[in-house]
């Protein structure tokens, strides 16, 4: 059974893996819809401070040290996780497809550079190393997202360099030489869809990864001040933990639910897609 | 040969691979001074505006020293030669904002920071790996699915919410563990008492640290155990009449272990970054700390540092990681 129907079967009979798309489909929804349920600032001051969850109807989740409502907050959060996710894992996935096959299918010294920039970005703690952008650059939305996609991609690249040295040498490839396609035209068309599946579920990981770090960013104050986000909720809700701890409890839950769900959605993308894995 | 003479020569071979190693990773750790020395350029103004005016600003005593330092009368690639020059003689410049040279503030840190991680990897170990055998032994047993649960939990729990929600639970409402700091500074404990004090206000700190890992450790063993048991020789252990605990420890266990040395020393990384989130949050006085406050004080100098001394601290376990390797099988040599 191969194709995308027998694909899509296989991971329909998965609940944890459907679980983890309606949470990813949940979250897009909130985030588009954030204008449109809160059209106040998230950082407006909107009632009394220090309500708790479920003591007052017009503020749901409650209300934080200041005042501000949990729930916007919550959901306007979603926009930024979900930004900095799949912004970091897009350039984390472009650099290491293209580096990662060029290293492969070319060999040679280029393989050498690139893999020693592959070793170079696995050497440096991701953390620190978004720390020191954050801190050399102006904290903002993109220089977090440069910061995570480059200290990702060499996930992608180590995996799509295995996957193109296997198929370097096989018979299909050599078919396309021998038919005289430039290098361009065999990587773009005839590599770049054959690693793609194993991209994917990878790619999957890198976002749950790029959400937690945006988070901790964020909770160490080094986010944008100006946009709120559910790591900056959690800080801010630190400071209160003695007499309300759920300030910073909710953004946590959210945080736990998104990379849940996305985790749980690659894992379920990888059974779909290596059927013989999962029976053994 | 004799003994001594073996154990000589696996010395050496040990100390060539070592030396080896550390060859192999002088271009990895050039790139990282570039990314640095980069770093720094990128940030506005010159290096001593940044360096002085975002610590709140400096005697005109130590602009100077440090335009001297930095050379900044001097070209871009000078100016990088000259940080090279100073790196590799352990001059990682000046910290404005603790007033001092940053190598030996870093160092002072390291042994804090070393003890808070090298706990969490070993809780992480023994109890990731006793999960992960449980799980594959009783495989799609309930026990399995129940610890299966919990390591995908593990994986999604941002550490910096775990630990804080281990606060309110354990320390703010339950009182048992303390919430910040290594040692009682009032009580002035020495000896024993001193010991168990810091291991006292070691519980929460370590245990927000290795949730993560104790996932992790738990899904490889149990998947490579799982590998292991279909293996030949298993089968044969068992037709050899070995009692089942034998086999599956003896012979399971140790070559599941393999996989598991790889991913620890690959985590490393990923484990000095989570210990910035949980030693600001415990207030541990190790290099995480340090850290945070020189976030806070935006002192960029201190961060590159950081960001060196711990990406050298990487290679160095990455280099441990391979030596435990080859120890544990014995077909692989160092080379």
């Amino acid at each position: 059974m191969t194709g995308w129907p027998a694909f899509r079967r296989r991971f329909l009979r998965n609940p944890a893996g459907v679980f983890g798309l309606v949470v990813i489909i949940l979250m897009i929804l909130t985030a588009l819809g954030a204008g449109l349920l809160f059209p106040a600032s998230p950082l407006s001051i909107t009632g009394d401070p220090f309500i708790w969850p479920g003591q007052s109807p017009a503020h749901p989740l409650g209300t934080d040290i200041l005042g501000r409502d949990i729930l916007a907050g919550i959901v306007h959060g979603a926009r930024v996780s979900l930004i900095v996710g799949l912004a970091a894992t897009a350039i984390a996935v472009i650099l290491g497809m293209t580096l990662g096959v060029c290293a492969g299918y070319f060999g040679g010294l280029t393989d050498v550079v690139i893999m020693r920039l592959v070793e170079l970005f696995q050497t440096m703690p991701s953390l620190i190393f978004t720390i020191v952008v954050m801190v050399s650059l102006t904290p903002s939305i993109p220089a977090i997202v440069l910061a995570i996609g480059m200290t990702s991609w060499p996930q992608i690249a180590r995996l799509v360099r295995a996957e193109t040295l296997r198929l370097r040498n096989s018979e299909f490839l050599l078919t396309l030489k021998v038919l005289g396609l430039s290098d361009l035209r065999i990587i773009i068309r005839h590599l770049f869809p054959n690693v793609t599946s194993i991209v994917v579920v990878t790619a999957s990981i890198i976002a749950a990864q790029a959400i937690l770090l945006e988070a901790a960013i964020s909770f160490l104050g080094l986010g944008n001040p100006n946009m709120i986000s559910w790591g900056s909720m959690i800080g801010s809700g630190k400071e209160a933990l003695r007499s309300a701890w759920y300030m910073a409890a909710i953004p946590g839950m959210a945080i736990f639910v998104a990379v849940l769900g996305l985790s749980l959605f690659g894992n379920g993308l990888n059974d779909a897609l290596n059927p013989q894995g999962t029976h053994k | 040969m004799s003994g001594s003479g073996g154990r000589l020569n696996g010395a050496i071979n040990t100390g060539i691979f070592v030396l080896r190693r550390l060859v192999h990773v002088l271009p990895t750790m050039f790139l990282i001074l570039t990314v640095n020395f980069f770093l720094l350029q990128m940030a506005p103004g010159d290096a001593v505006d940044v360096l002085t005016g975002e610590a709140g600003g400096a005697s005109p005593e130590i602009v100077e020293m440090l335009r001297k330092e930095f050379g900044l009368d001097q070209s871009t690639g000078m100016q990088f030669l000259r940080y090279v020059q100073n790196v590799a003689t352990f001059n990682l410049g000046y910290s404005v904002g603790y007033n001092g040279h940053v190598a030996p503030i870093i160092l002072e840190r390291i042994p804090a920071s070393l003890l808070l991680m090298f706990t969490a990897i070993v809780v992480a170990l023994i109890v990731g790996v006793t999960f992960g055998v449980i799980s594959a032994v009783w495989r799609g047993r309930w026990i399995d699915n129940v610890i299966n649960v919990i390591s995908i939990w593990g994986f999604a729990l941002p550490l910096f919410w775990l630990a804080l929600m281990l606060i309110v639970a354990f320390s703010l409402t339950l009182r048992w563990f303390p919430a910040s700091g290594m040692y009682n500074v009032y009580q002035g404990h020495t000896g024993w008492a001193f010991v168990t004090d810091v291991a006292y206000h070691m519980v929460l700190p370590v245990i927000s640290l290795s949730v993560y890992y104790l996932a992790i450790f738990s899904r490889i063993t149990r998947s490579s155990m799982i590998e292991i048991f279909g293996q030949d020789y298993m089968r044969f252990a068992k037709a050899k009449g070995l009692h089942p605990a034998r086999i599956t420890l003896r012979h399971g266990l140790r070559n599941a272990l393999l996989p598991i040395v790889t991913i620890t020393g690959l985590q490393l990384g990923a484990m000095l970054g989570g210990s910035v989130v949980i030693e600001t949050i415990f207030a541990w006085p190790g290099m995480g700390r340090l850290a945070f406050d020189a976030i806070f004080r935006r002192d960029l100098n201190l961060l590159l540092g950081i960001l060196f001394v711990s990406s050298f601290l990487v290679i160095i376990a990455n280099i441990l990681t391979d030596m435990i390797y080859s120890a544990l099988d014995p077909r692989i040599t160092l080379k």
